[in-house]
């Protein structure tokens, strides 16, 4: 479960996120949406515990993030646009290094069946400079899976997946989701949404367009026309790209 | 925290090893590692054998803590707001989402510079163990330069960690700074009356003694304030400059003690850093990501647009386009009105020398240094002025679509180098040409000089262009070898690479200012006695940039044949 209330967060006099209040219950995936420059990245990074927020308040699976860091941050899992792996550590050494940092008992029974997952196995031996970029994102989400999160948070999590890689990485979210975890993921693919997402959340400015189910959303940006695209009522509702 | 953070650390230094250990296969890499422990080999065993030495590792010791403070003295200057912790973005995507406090992240900060730190003090105890001159063992050297270092890390991390809290609590950058700056004002002004009113110490019997020297030069500043600071670089330097055991012994409390305390005053900074750490995580990346291509050495990614450094008119050739480009991608403060402006300073500030009782020793000091810089811009210059094909190697899949010759993108980019070292290397003559009258050479005589000044200025813009067709054809000829040099590929092997590139630069450039020295040489034997010195000397000036001139041509217009002919693929 994840519970925003009024969140907010300030660079100087510039409002990168403002008043933001939403829930994702377990079970539920939350997209969320909006131009470039609209605060998804910074609304998640708070939201993971990144960076700390100006203003507001983020409960993790009913654990307040500020008074009680660790115990929501162990519940969380937070997955980069850009897979950032340390140089000199294979595949399998970054996923001991963060059973260590989470305090996983068991991890090797435990990354094995994830490494067959994201079918990076043969690469266990491999530094990040002998693998490709899909295979880096790959990694990065097994080391976030390996402690089993109750809430996920994904940042453009199919940049740089091949074809299959796309369509595992969704059937994964789908099963976690089934599974119970709350998933928030921000994209600019419209269609990952339509297939993944049971919520979305409109982001302009750092302020909240709109949210709701797909559903809602669309008939609310419709006006009820019949068969207006996704894309359509995204454009409709962010006024553009500005 | 401590188990996974040595986990981190140990396996990337096994695997760092192995990486290194395997690359050796590569015959590149196994004859640059080579060169490399050759090379250390005879500096440091070189150094070993030759006993203490005297006063250079004290001058460079004195100016590695100007520049030590200098930095420190900007950390707290900064200003950015929230200026953040040194963490890679590694760290930020496994850490900051983990389970770990802020402190727990400040405490990971400091173990982890540790690492780092630990080698660093061998290093140098391993370079200069035997220059010192106060005596101590290898052991105590090694634990003094821990306790200088760890000091040194913990007041870089401290003094951002500080300016994150004032900001937190009002106090903007500009506040902050005018603070900072008048409390600097008033200790410096402080300083210098207590200097004033302070009797001067007496000067040592012998200035080449270094502990006299160092003790003569320490007694003029240790009054006042000062006394205060220099007390606590005493506690922190004082076991490295221990001389026995039992003076080390009683070193290292008060310095341990003054560690303790700074890493009290770091870790109760209850304040964010997030924000600012990845602020500067993704600069470093971007910094080491542009490095490693190449493509800057010095300089991060600009933020800002620079001026152009002269109007691009339209009509202009392509290669003055390269010019143009690639004189905007350096210093922004590089056009002509710079370069004028220095030579008027350089001429308001020798002309006022002149008429100073202590002008001429100051004009002379100048006029040789400005004789070895010269040396050196000739010599290094091309391995730091890369806005030729070097740094464009990255493009060469557009310069290769632009409708142009090969020689001509080649001239176009080597003119941007050329420039830069041409106006370094004008400047330098000029203040040797103002010092020369100061410089007593014996073998030239005053109407020589005007001359000889014009010669080699006429010269320099050749050699320099000389010099850069020669690492610009090892991109060519030798892509695998020199990509590899202008980045920052660390290992001995790396640095053996480099050394063995600039020898080979070197051995050219020599080889191909021969025949030019050697038809000077003729010329002007053969036409002194006939037209006198003056005339002769213009003669062999015309000779030799002739036949640099030619060579550059040829040069020029064969890189232009290889560049049409390369082969991105390699």
């Amino acid at each position: 479960m994840i519970e925003v209330a009024s969140l907010a967060k300030f660079y100087g006099s510039f409002a990168a996120v403002r008043d933001l209040s939403f829930a994702v219950r377990p079970g539920e995936v939350l997209g969320l949406v909006g131009p470039n420059g609209a605060g998804k990245t910074t609304t998640l990074r708070c939201l993971a515990g990144i960076i700390p927020p100006s203003a507001g308040s983020v409960r993790i699976a009913g654990m307040d993030l500020a008074a009680d860091p660790i115990g929501a941050k162990r519940a969380l899992a937070f997955f980069p646009d850009e897979p950032r792996l340390y140089d000199y550590l294979t595949v399998r050494q970054h996923l001991a290094f963060v059973a260590r940092v989470y305090g996983v008992a068991d991890h090797e029974a435990l990354a094995k069946p994830l490494l067959e997952e994201f079918e990076i196995a043969d690469k266990a031996g491999s530094l990040p400079g002998e693998l490709s970029r899909g295979m880096k994102q790959k990694l990065v989400i097994a080391c976030g899976l390996l402690h089993a999160p109750k809430v996920m948070f994904f940042d453009e999590p199919l940049t740089g997946l091949d074809p299959l890689g796309i369509r595992r990485m969704k059937d994964s979210i789908i099963r976690r989701a089934r599974e119970g975890a709350s998933i928030v993921l921000s994209s600019h693919l419209l269609h990952l949404l339509e297939e993944v997402c049971t919520h979305v959340l409109i982001l302009k400015k750092g302020g909240k367009i709109a949210d709701g189910t797909l559903a809602e959303v669309v008939a609310r940006f419709s006006n009820g026309e019949p068969g207006v695209s996704l894309e359509e009522i995204f454009i409709r509702a962010t006024g553009g790209s500005d | 925290m401590i188990r996974a953070l040595l986990y981190l650390r140990l396996m990337g230094l096994r695997n760092r090893a192995v990486s290194m250990a395997l690359r050796l296969r590569q015959p590149k890499y196994l004859v640059g590692a080579l060169a490399g422990v050759a090379y250390f080999f005879f500096v440091f065993g070189h150094r070993y054998r030759a006993g203490p030495m005297s006063l250079p590792p004290l001058i460079g010791a004195f100016v590695l803590l100007l520049l030590v403070l200098g930095r420190l003295v900007f950390a707290w200057l900064s200003p950015e707001e929230n200026p953040g912790l040194r963490f890679s973005e590694a760290d930020i995507c496994f850490l900051f989402p983990a389970p770990m406090t802020r402190l727990m992240l400040i405490q990971y900060n400091i173990l982890s510079s540790q690492f780092s730190i630990l080698l660093s003090a061998l290093f140098l105890t391993l370079i200069a163990n035997r220059s010192y001159f106060l005596g101590g063992t290898a052991a105590m050297h090694a634990a003094g330069w821990w306790v200088i270092l760890t000091t040194i890390n913990l007041q870089f991390t401290g003094a951002p960690l500080t300016v994150a809290q004032l900001t937190q609590r009002g106090v903007r950058a500009p506040r902050r700074r005018a603070i900072l700056l008048c409390a600097l004002g008033l200790f410096v002004a402080a300083t210098a009356i207590a200097m004033a009113r302070h009797e001067r110490p007496a000067p040592p019997a012998n200035f080449a003694i270094p502990a006299e020297t160092a003790y003569y030069a320490i007694g003029f500043v240790d009054v006042g304030p000062m006394h205060w600071v220099l007390a606590l670089l005493k506690i922190v330097c004082g076991p490295f400059l221990a001389p026995d055991g039992h003076a080390f012994l009683l070193a290292i409390g008060p310095a341990l003690l003054v560690l303790l305390a700074q890493y009290v005053w770091v870790v109760r900074m209850e304040t964010s850093f997030e924000d600012g750490s990845i602020a500067l995580a993704h600069r470093t990346a971007e910094f080491m990501a542009a490095r490693r291509e190449g493509r800057r050495m010095f300089s991060r990614a600009p933020t800002r647009a620079r001026g152009e450094p002269f109007r691009l008119s339209g009509r202009a050739p392509a290669e003055a386009a390269f010019l143009w480009k690639n004189l905007t991608s350096t210093w922004s403060g590089f056009n002509p009105r710079t370069v004028a402006l220095s030579a008027v300073a350089i001429l308001v500030v020798c002309g006022w020398l002149r008429h100073e009782p202590f002008g001429p020793g100051a004009l002379r000091f100048l006029g040789w240094a400005a004789a070895v810089m010269a040396g050196y811009t000739l010599l290094l210059g091309p391995q730091y002025a890369r806005q030729d094909l070097r740094g464009d190697l990255s493009h060469a899949d557009m310069l290769k679509a632009y409708p142009l010759a090969g020689w001509r993108i080649v001239l176009g980019e080597l003119l941007a180098p050329v420039a830069i070292l041409t106006a370094l290397l004008w400047l330098e003559l000029l203040v040797f040409g103002l010092a020369l009258p100061f410089l007593n050479l014996p073998w030239m005589t005053a109407a020589e000089w005007a001359p000889t000044l014009v010669c080699l200025a006429a010269v320099f813009p050749f050699v320099a262009a000389m010099q850069l067709i020669v690492p610009n054809a090892a991109v060519l000829l030798f892509p695998g070898w020199a990509q590899m040099t202008p980045s920052r590929t660390a290992g001995i092997d790396a640095m053996g690479q480099r050394m063995i590139f600039m020898l080979g630069q070197m051995l050219a450039t020599i080889v191909a200012l021969v025949p030019a020295a050697l038809a000077a040489a003729i010329l002007f034997i053969a036409t002194q006695w006939l037209v006198g010195t003056d005339p002769a000397l213009a003669l062999a000036a015309v000779g030799v940039l002739a036949i640099l001139g030619g060579e550059l041509w040829v040069g020029v217009w064969w890189l232009g044949e290889r560049f049409e002919k390369f082969d991105l693929a390699t």
